[in-house]
């Protein structure tokens, strides 16, 4: 192995473990070896992208391909900076191309999907992820794409049977666990999801979008949240039903029985509304200053 | 694999952040049937799915408009129809509840219509501002909502 390919597998270790500094520095001993290699350019570009610069991530996927026009990693890097800069018909763009050059691959099928996801195109993402899956039945992120669009249909059958074919296959895999914090917290069961999300946040404490996400478990399942639960797992179209339930009710109540019955049915009704107004927010910044 | 995977289908101007269910719910709420309506015709242009809703959409608002000019017309030109409901219900909150429980009625019908599209942004959980359009939405199913009271009035007042 030359020292170039020995930094290559370096960089690419390092990125797995999102340390994109380091990275960023290893990658700048390999481009003084080769300036216009397009593998270290790519991986530099990664290196920037993991650490959020996306303008230097572009440049370098664009530098990479000046030196080798048909380089997938410099495509594929260009493909995830579009998607991060929301310029989806570019990405789209880009995407296409590498599957009319590789109409068999699923990595690239996948991320259609996972695009069309962001874009609410699901009827064509689902045809995408049926096809990834055709060609590689365990390709980790069709399986995770498949999972979430079951759970979008709202068929929590099928998404927890994918679950458990991607538990029996790689239980400790971060993209399952993350796949399984949803897929439990769609069901209603957010104690076991908040302690998967606790088990993925010791990894990785400086996660701000799963520290958001432990915080919303922690308030889902807080015995704080118990008269609310039902508004929790029906959503807004329960709370619909039931402000006309209670509305036309009381009125209807109040035809067949005394004015004081009325206020003791509708007394607590109210309580709660002005709970589910004050109770939520309350408990949430309570659990983000006490920890969780 | 079929071609039509193979397609471009993501217009340039696609953008992938909607309004709340949270805020389509209460535009629907403060904003009466027309603004219900309203609301979710943004959110079907921004979910990208107005060739799908456009007829979904004219449709409610049809039944919108109709509420409200049905409503009206009964309270000035129908009293007597409302002799027999209770005193909570008189004309004024007759027009008032009926036409929010039109509106969340039709809010939930339309949710139900795009709710795929619904769980999918919240699982993306980006969301737009919606103070301004959900003002601009009430402010306009209020006006037009006057406009039409207006005019049942002023016609039942001729004839």
């Amino acid at each position: 192995m030359s020292e170039l390919d020995d930094l290559h597998h370096q960089i690419e270790r390092l990125l797995e473990v999102g340390r994109a500094d380091e990275a960023r520095r290893l990658a700048g001993r390999a481009l003084a070896l080769d300036p216009a290699d397009p593998d270290t350019l790519c991986l530099l570009g990664a290196a920037a992208a993991e650490a959020g610069d996306h303008d230097e991530a572009k440049r370098l996927a664009h530098a990479a391909l000046a030196s080798s026009p048909d380089h997938e990693p410099a495509r594929v890097l260009l493909f995830d900076v579009l998607m991060e800069e929301k310029a989806y018909a570019e990405a789209e763009a880009v995407i296409l191309e590498l599957l009319r050059d590789n109409p068999a691959d699923p990595d690239h099928m996948a991320g259609y999907a996972r695009l069309l996801l962001r874009v609410y195109q699901l009827e064509k993402a689902r045809a995408l992820v049926a096809e990834a899956l055709r060609h590689d039945p365990d390709h980790a992120l069709a399986q995770v794409l498949d999972a979430l669009l079951h759970v979008i249909r709202g068929d929590d059958r099928l998404a927890s049977a994918r679950l458990g074919r991607m538990i029996a296959a790689d239980p400790d895999a971060a993209h399952v666990v993350h796949t399984a914090i949803v897929v439990l917290g769609e069901r209603g069961k957010h104690r076991e999801a908040l302690e998967l999300a606790r088990e993925l946040l010791r990894a990785r404490p400086n996660d701000p979008e799963l520290v958001d996400t432990v915080i919303e478990l922690r308030l889902a399942s807080h015995w704080a949240m118990l008269p609310l639960r039902p508004f929790i797992r029906g959503g807004w179209p329960f709370a619909a039903v039931m402000w006309a339930v209670a509305v036309f009710g009381l009125i209807a109540l109040r035809l067949f029985v005394s004015d004081t019955a009325a206020v003791a049915v509708g007394g607590p009704y109210f309580a709660l509304v002005v709970y589910s107004w004050t109770g939520p927010p309350l408990l949430r910044r309570w659990l983000r200053w006490r920890g969780f | 694999m079929d071609p039509a995977l193979l397609q471009p289908s993501i217009r340039g101007s696609t953008p992938s952040e909607v309004y709340s269910p949270r805020a389509t719910f209460f535009t629907a709420f403060l904003g009466g049937p027309i603004a219900a309506v309203l609301i979710h015709g943004l959110n079907a242009k921004h979910f990208d799915r107005w060739d799908h809703e456009r007829w979904p959409l004219a449709g409610a608002l049809v039944v919108a408009v109709g509420v409200v000019v049905g409503a009206a017309y009964v309270a000035v030109a129908r009293p007597d129809l409302l002799a027999a409901l209770p005193e909570e219900l008189g004309r004024g909150r007759l027009v008032r509840w009926g036409s929010r429980l039109v509106a969340l009625m039709l809010w939930g019908v339309l949710y139900l219509r795009m709710r795929e599209n619904y769980r999918a942004a919240e699982m993306q959980a980006e969301y737009r501002p919606a103070w301004r359009a959900g003002l601009a939405c009430v402010a306009i199913g209020t006006l037009v909502s006057l406009v039409v009271v207006g005019a049942v009035t002023l016609v039942a007042k001729a004839t």
